[in-house]
């Protein structure tokens, strides 16, 4: 018996093909022979072996299948065992290594961390599906006016689109936001609610948890008035008591059936509400009590299913062109816009999840570099253990497959702790930075986040393993037995490679430092904007007269002149006042008519229109610029005047005297009001938006049956709360108050998406800054390590410690000015990526870069110090010694 | 010789295993014992073997090693393994008893005539 084949541990496919060929060559040559040593002539011979072996064709291709089965069975076997091994081998590595293991880990649990964090809030607020039966083929329907502005349909025109849509859309249903005091069941208390079109429920799918949803006949305003309410209201009010169908609740006044009970799921709630985050507790028919609603009254929002296969570009189309026929020169009818559903509910938020989710992978890569670097120097240290296994015959894949193997274990030990981060990032998110973003709520870290955090993990091990793994595969056999093996030959250019890395960290973490500067300018600009009023010490609540009650102008006025005069007199109140709509919030505006002027009908002049109390301008100590503040002279019945901003006066009577001038908010309907005083401008939109021209109304002079209640006072807001609560329950315990906050809350909130961005953008910068000096700290320190011997010998030349630190960092600024140079140019070319997120401050703001570079090398230099300070205590003996 | 192939067939595995339980063999060496031991039971059609060798070394009872043979020419050898003789003595036991009993059975009078 020879010994086994040498080919045999690497036979090929190929070779199963020929092994069979020459086994039955062997059996027909011998048998010829034999037949040949009995005298047959040689053909004779082979005719007779071929007759005796059978059908040859046939037989090989029989054995041949048998062959490759057997040898794909040991392919796959082998495959597996070298896995096996390759990953065996790994964790014995990570274990051998407990320091290095420990600084790998934690780089790549922050990098992958923070970008679960960030998928998780990505795939819950924008990748999911909306959580409504059949939600893609939902559409929101929205108006577009003259100026091209979406806004929603007002209730004749809902009639009209319910019959003309027929044709691309399989249903229309529409609602409206609305709010009723529950009064009779303890204390009283402001309900938010909706008035939904009775085929909402079908058409999103929401059953009910109890009872029974709204019939179509509800809708009639002669059918029984009914209500649902929402299980967390049922839980609250009534103890979760199933007799509460049937019970009769009193709302505004008003007896309501409740008939349904709808459960506190997602699909619940209503896609405005998913966006902002609004609860409702009860739900009531559009009745037809809101049909006598004023045409020009918008605030109906209308959904639509699309007929299937209809595409979502047919739906504007068709309908801009129903419009289009349907118009007439005393009615037109504006167009509408179709857009997905999820696009509406998801709303701006994109752009700046974008924005996040690129930081955030500029964050991965820095982490991946660091670790690349790591494993680089290490593979420095490692070159004798590569040389002998290439020596012993490693092919230059097994040692690539190897050391890959043990870049995955590595990057999903990162992945494991990165998960844990991530519980923790997404629980600081939601309690400590309070974000709030459509649907936030329902991100979590679950089963599809922790698949997508595997598959990242592995990828980035591949992404910061190749590079080393390619290297040290070059393994060279001679490295591990000859002198070189000291590693000084062939490491200049893994050492240039290193600092290519850092170079590269360096100019990432510029540009998020650059991206994080921005935006915290841009939170700081918007904090500082001029406001038009002093926002502290003051309380604000809504406080809305049931109908029932308060059914004229008369008695509406006469509950809140009284409540402003016993709250003047409250203990603690410095002012009171009262408003229609609160600053920053924005309300409802409206075309102007001004005495002496006509418009074309695009370049109608426009208005905020705010209804308040003579003393709400001093409540908020808004400055009156020019004429006067409203008087108590300014009632019903009186002279009708109205006070207007700055912007009204600048914009709409440019260069003129704007006080003792005739204008009518209701756009020329009624009598026309005098302009008494021009009030310095508040923040009557949005705090980044430009100052709307607006008008302020005083009460006394209209209809109105719900104000805000804004109370200025020098003790704490919980106790003014208390004052505010009781005088209006002491004159009406059927009163609620909704909405109760401060105005520092409703400022706060006008900052929240500057604020979330600004912190969490600079917590990926500072977290990039960090790990770009690791990187630099390491390979600086790396290097001052392998010059021991240089140095000790220019240390033993005479060298003083000044130059070899000079020496030292000369090294480290190479890199720093290349990565500085490098991201600066990225950070000038991408910068303008993110300008709509900006305000106050252009996108190449030179201060900013200013300041990031400065922060960034400060930063690097400080991590260049401890490795320059190593190099000055060089021994000049530790030279000799080493040799 | 359609009838001696036939056989064959369920007993061929069991022949290859015997053929082995000597040492080593080359497909040309098993097929000449099979012809002495059986008078040429084969006939044609020996190449037969070829297929079942390979089915017994894909279920483990036969390893095959490239080797010299006698004329110093590359053959390839199979051997028993250790599961290739405990499957050799459990066929030989139960083809005996098979064959004893369809030996008895050839011999044995008819029911009645026993009574």
């Amino acid at each position: 018996m020879s010994a086994s084949d040498p080919r045999r541990g690497i036979r090929r496919a190929a070779d199963v093909e020929a092994e069979v060929d020459e086994e039955l060559r062997f059996h027909l040559d011998m048998r010829r022979e034999e037949y040949e040593a009995t005298g047959a002539p040689a053909d004779e011979a082979g005719r007779r072996a071929l007759r005796k072996f059978g059908d040859v064709s046939f037989i090989r291709a029989q054995t041949l299948t048998i062959d490759q089965r057997l040898y794909r069975r040991a392919a796959r076997a082998e495959t597996m065992s070298a896995l096996v091994q390759d990953v065996r081998y790994a964790l014995r590595t990570v274990r051998l290594t407990p320091g290095f293991t420990a600084v790998a880990t934690l780089t790549l649990a922050l990098g992958i961390g923070v970008t679960t964090v960030m998928f998780s809030v990505v795939d819950g607020v924008l990748l999911r599906p909306l959580p409504y039966a059949s939600a893609d083929r939902l559409v929101s329907l929205s108006e577009i006016q003259e100026t091209g502005a979406e806004i929603p349909a007002s209730f004749p025109e809902y009639l009209l689109w319910k019959e003309q849509s027929r044709s691309v859309l399989a249903d229309l249903g529409a609602w409206f936001q609305a709010q009723m005091p529950l009064s009779g069941v303890g204390e009283a208390e402001m309900l938010p609610g909706e008035r939904i079109s009775v085929n909402l429920p079908a058409m999103l799918g929401i059953t009910p948890l109890l009872g029974r949803t709204f019939r179509p006949e509800e809708e009639s305003e002669s059918a029984e008035p009914v209500v649902m309410i929402s299980e967390g209201l049922w839980r609250r009010r009534f103890a979760s008591d199933s007799a509460v169908i049937g019970r009769v609740l009193t709302l505004a006044g008003r007896p309501f059936t409740v008939i349904g009970v709808f459960p506190a799921t997602l699909r619940s709630r209503l896609p405005n509400e998913l966006a902002s985050g609004r609860r409702t507790d009860y739900w009531m028919p559009l009745r037809a009590t809101t049909r006598t609603a004023p045409a020009g009254l918008h605030f109906m929002y209308m959904i639509g299913q699309l007929k299937p296969g209809t595409p979502i570009e047919d739906v504007s189309a068709r309908l801009n062109l129903v419009a289009k026929q349907l118009s007439t020169e005393d009615n037109p009818v504006h167009g509408l816009r179709a857009t997905p559903t999820a696009t509406r509910v998801a709303g701006s938020t994109r752009d700046m999840l974008g924005m996040l989710v690129a930081s955030v992978a500029i964050l991965l890569l820095i982490a991946c570099a660091n670790v690349a670097n790591l494993l680089l120097a290490r593979a420095a240290a490692r070159t004798r253990e590569f040389g002998i296994r290439v020596a012993l015959g490693a092919s230059r894949a097994r040692m690539v497959n190897q050391l890959l193997a043990e870049s995955v274990v590595r990057a999903l030990l990162g992945g494991v702790l990165g998960v844990a981060l991530a519980y923790g990032g997404v629980w600081a998110m939601r309690h400590g930075l309070k974000v709030r973003l459509p649907r936030f709520e329902t991100v979590t870290i679950d089963e599809r986040v922790l698949a997508f955090t595997l598959l990242l993990s592995v990828l980035v091990g591949l992404v910061f393993g190749v590079a080393p793994a390619l290297g040290a595969a070059r393994g060279d056999p001679k490295m591990a037995l000859g002198d070189a093996a000291r590693g000084v030959f062939g490491s200049v250019r893994r050492d240039r490679f290193r600092r290519l890395l850092v170079a590269g960290e360096v100019a990432l973490s510029f540009v998020l430092l650059v991206a994080a500067g921005l935006l915290l300018r841009t939170f700081e600009r918007v904090l500082s904007v001029p406001l038009g009023f002093e926002s502290q010490n003051v309380v604000t609540a809504m406080v809305a007269l049931p109908y029932s009650r308060y059914p004229d102008s008369t008695r509406q006025r006469a509950f809140f002149s009284e409540l402003l005069s016993r709250m003047e007199a409250a203990p603690g109140v410095d002012a009171v006042g009262m408003t229609s709509s609160l600053p920053i919030e924005g309300g409802t505006n409206g075309g102007v008519a001004i005495e002496g002027k006509t418009y074309p009908p695009e370049q109608q002049p426009m208005a905020e229109k705010r209804i308040v109390s003579a003393g709400y301008l001093r409540a908020m100590q808004a400055r009156v610029v020019r004429g006067r503040a409203f008087e108590p002279g300014d009632v019903s019945g009186g002279a009708p005047v109205v006070m207007v901003n700055e912007s009204f006066a600048r914009k709409h009577l440019p260069g003129e005297e704007a006080v003792g001038k005739r204008v009518d908010f209701q756009w020329g309907t009624q009598e026309m009001q005098t302009i008494v005083g021009v009030v310095a401008d508040m923040r009557e939109g949005a705090l980044r938006d430009d100052i709307p021209p607006a008008m302020y109304i005083p009460f006394t002079q209209r209809s109105v049956d719900a104000l805000y209640v804004v109370v200025r006072g020098a003790v704490p807001s919980p106790q003014l709360t208390t004052i505010v609560r009781e005088t209006v329950g002491s004159m009406d315990p059927n009163i609620a108050l909704a909405e109760v906050r401060t105005i520092d809350d409703i400022l706060a909130n006008g900052v929240a998406t500057e604020r979330v961005t600004a912190s969490l953008l600079g917590t990926f910068a500072g977290l990039a800054l960090l790990l770009a000096a690791v990187g630099l700290y390491g390979v600086i320190s790396y290097s001052v390590a392998q010059r021991t011997q240089e140095l000790g010998l220019r240390a033993a030349l005479g060298a003083r410690q000044s130059d070899l630190m000079a020496l030292v960092f000369r090294q480290g600024t190479g890199v720093l000015v290349a990565g500085l140079v490098v991201g600066a140019l990225g950070a000038f070319g991408l910068s303008g990526l993110i300008a709509n997120q900006l305000y106050g401050v252009g996108p190449r703001d030179p201060a900013t870069f200013a300041i990031a570079g400065a922060l960034l090398a400060f930063v690097a230099l400080a991590a260049t110090f401890v490795p320059a300070l190593r190099a000055t205590r060089s021994d000049p003996l530790q030279a000799l010694r080493a040799e | 010789m359609t009838a001696s192939i036939d056989i064959l067939r369920g007993t061929l595995d069991l022949l290859l295993l015997k053929a082995l339980s000597w040492g080593p063999r080359h497909g040309y060496d098993i097929a000449r014992w099979i012809e002495f031991a059986t008078a040429d039971v084969l006939d044609v059609g020996e190449g037969t073997l070829y297929p079942a060798l390979h089915r017994l070394e894909e279920k483990g009872w036969v390893v095959a090693e490239w080797g010299a043979s006698e004329r110093n020419r590359r053959a390839k050898y199979y051997s028993l393994t250790m599961s290739g003789r405990a499957q050799l003595k459990a066929e030989k036991q139960n083809w005996t008893r098979y064959a004893q009993a369809v030996f008895s059975a050839l011999e044995a009078p008819s029911l009645a005539e026993s009574r």
